[in-house]
């Protein structure tokens, strides 16, 4: 009880949460074991991070800087505007598409929302977009990103449960894709009643070439890199660091666009963004072991089975739990101390374990952008200095499509599974 | 208050400063590492078994150590509704309630990771003969690392508030 009170009071004051689950942990230690046990804290800390495979995280982190740099982000965007740009809501649209586009290059929803925040949306609003509407694209799309691979948190998720990156990989392709799809639809159908505006010609298709041709290049990157990954040739973290070779000669000797100093500053974010969710991956170890040495995980899967034998209710329940919890926490903690927890309880009820895992990351990438404590909302918020009360109201319609993406993906695990099964993962 | 400010903030930033270059370092060689593993699994047979394990240890280096930079840029983030919505005096009672817990707690971890760096010295990894104490020592050095910086920013964000109260 100590344990969980300090948990929720240290977080409910505000402590960064990677201190909150080491301290918590650190308690539960204590109180199990005394000063012995207070040993294992750092044992646990060390042991929580050695693993190879979350060094795709950093890698991918680092190939997505350079992309970034070296002006990637705005050779995809005029590509996506050159095919659908010319609709109305154009650029609402090649926002969305960009957002596919870009997803194979990155793996976290806040980055993206960060780099098209500060790009797509002064754009939109020069268009005419109002600001907010802007927004409200820019974060139901920026969850694409982490959906479709590379993902960060299915790297994250397929290392701790022992789940196959390659198999999560593959069946995040169809969910990214249809909330693509649905958010176009939504555009589309609201466009008239949202009076978006409809600017430009329907581009001849020699311009469309001309697009496709100068964004090739970093087209090609996610072809690389999944191909590598699901056709079993390489470990995601070796196609990881290849990604980032492909990267580095693309930004260096195709656009010149990199300099010594560039490349620096790049390392350092690298580090950076990486330290910060290593110390809640190491923290929440610490949490961890005295989760498991209370037999935590399996009290809360006994009381899940105890409210419905039904499968399906234990689905919405798992789901409901993941959207709450999500709204609050940071998505990195709540998917290391809840996949422990969940997994067992999704196996018990008969789902494959990388349909539960997507379903897992993608609820929770979902609740990135649920008020009150979005992620990408506060940073959407802070990059535009558009208020977040108003992009939250503009953002509900594509929540709700949202929503209605994870249900499908939850309750019907064939079409999740359908391209892994594919392949043979 | 004025100089405590300009101390501090100068300290930190320069020990910022070396710990991301030092951090850019270890990244470097890890994706080195890593490159040269993967050429000489599926390229030119190198007879080297080590990259995967060595590329560990540089990780959590690079990491642990890139976490007083978060420190430092206050990156570590927790939740801020209640603590936003708080009375001023309050607020900044509990934020600086905040930076001392982060202080105990790399404090603490800086004490039991010594004894695991120490306890490491009897433990082999099997590469290169080495023993786990320099592996290990990656958890105590960056927590006194982030536990310093923890104090200097605090300091530095603290005296900021006081001169600019000041000043009101």
């Amino acid at each position: 009880m100590m344990v969980l009170g300090c948990f929720f009071g240290l977080m409910l004051i505000g402590l960064p949460i990677g201190y909150v689950l080491g301290i918590a942990g650190m308690i539960g230690m204590f109180q199990v074991g005394g000063m012995d046990f207070m040993n294992m804290a750092a044992q646990r800390f060390f042991a929580g991070l050695d693993l190879f495979t979350f060094m795709a995280m950093p890698f991918f982190i680092l190939a997505g800087e350079i992309m970034n740099r070296s002006g990637i982000t705005e050779k995809i965007v005029a590509f996506a505007d050159a095919l659908v740009g010319y609709l109305r809501g154009g650029m609402a649209h090649s926002n969305m598409l960009a957002s596919v586009l870009f997803a194979g290059m990155t793996g976290a929803a806040v980055s993206d929302a960060a780099a098209f925040g500060n790009t797509l949306v002064p754009a939109m609003v020069k268009k005419g977009y109002s600001r907010p509407f802007a927004c409200a694209v820019t974060a139901a799309g920026s969850i694409i990103g982490p959906t479709i691979p590379p993902s960060n948190l299915m790297v994250i998720y397929g290392s701790l449960m022992g789940v196959s990156i390659a198999g999560l990989f593959a069946a995040g392709i169809i969910p990214g894709l249809l909330i693509c799809l649905l958010c176009m639809a939504l555009i589309a159908a609201c466009g008239r009643r949202w009076k978006l505006p409809k600017s430009g010609q329907r581009p001849s298709l020699l311009l469309i070439i001309k697009a496709f041709r100068s964004s090739i290049l970093a087209l090609t990157m996610p072809v690389i890199i999944l191909g590598a990954i699901m056709t079993g040739v390489t470990t995601p973290t070796e196609a990881a660091a290849i990604a980032v070779f492909y990267a580095l000669f693309v930004g260096i000797f195709v656009y010149r666009a990199l300099s010594f100093n560039d490349i620096l500053e790049m390392l350092i974010r690298t580090a950076r963004i990486t330290g910060v969710v290593f110390l809640i991956i190491a923290s929440a170890s610490i949490l961890g072991w005295w989760l498991t040495f209370m037999q935590i995980p399996q009290a809360i899967t006994a009381w899940f089975l105890s409210m419905s034998s039904n499968p399906q209710v234990i689905i919405a329940l798992i789901l409901l739990l993941l959207l709450g919890i999500g709204m609050f926490m940071d998505i990195n903690a709540a998917l290391i101390i809840l996949a422990p927890v969940l997994a067992p309880l999704t196996m018990k009820i008969g789902m494959d374990p990388v349909h539960a895992g997507v379903m897992i990351v993608l609820a929770l990438n979902i609740s990135l952008m649920t008020p009150p404590v979005g992620a990408c909302l506060f940073v959407l918020a802070s990059v535009t200095g558009e208020k977040l009360e108003k992009i939250s109201v503009a953002l509900w319609p594509f929540l709700l499509v949202e929503t209605l993406v994870l249900l499908v993906i939850a309750f019907w695990s064939d079409l999740t599974l359908y391209v892994p099964r594919l392949l043979g993962l | 208050m004025q100089n405590i400010f300009n101390l501090s903030s100068r300290f930190s930033y320069r020990l910022n400063w070396l710990t991301e270059r030092l951090c850019a370092l270890l990244v470097v060689l890890m994706v080195l590492d890593v490159w040269v593993g993967i050429l000489s699994r599926y390229a030119v047979d190198l007879q080297i078994t080590w990259t995967e394990e060595l590329a560990r240890y540089l990780m959590i280096w690079a990491s642990l150590l890139a976490v007083s930079c978060g420190v430092y840029y206050r990156e570590h983030v927790g939740l801020m509704l209640v603590l936003e919505a708080l009375p001023r005096r309050v607020h900044y009672a509990t934020r600086l309630l905040i930076d001392l817990l982060g202080l105990g707690f790399f404090l603490i971890l800086c004490y039991y990771g010594i004894n695991l760096s120490s306890e490491g010295g009897s433990q082999y990894a099997t590469i290169f003969n080495m023993t786990m104490t320099l592996p290990y020592a990656a958890v105590p050095v960056s927590a006194a690392l982030g536990a310093l910086q923890m104090l200097l920013v605090s300091v530095r964000d603290f005296s900021a508030l006081t001169v600019r109260e000041v000043a009101q």
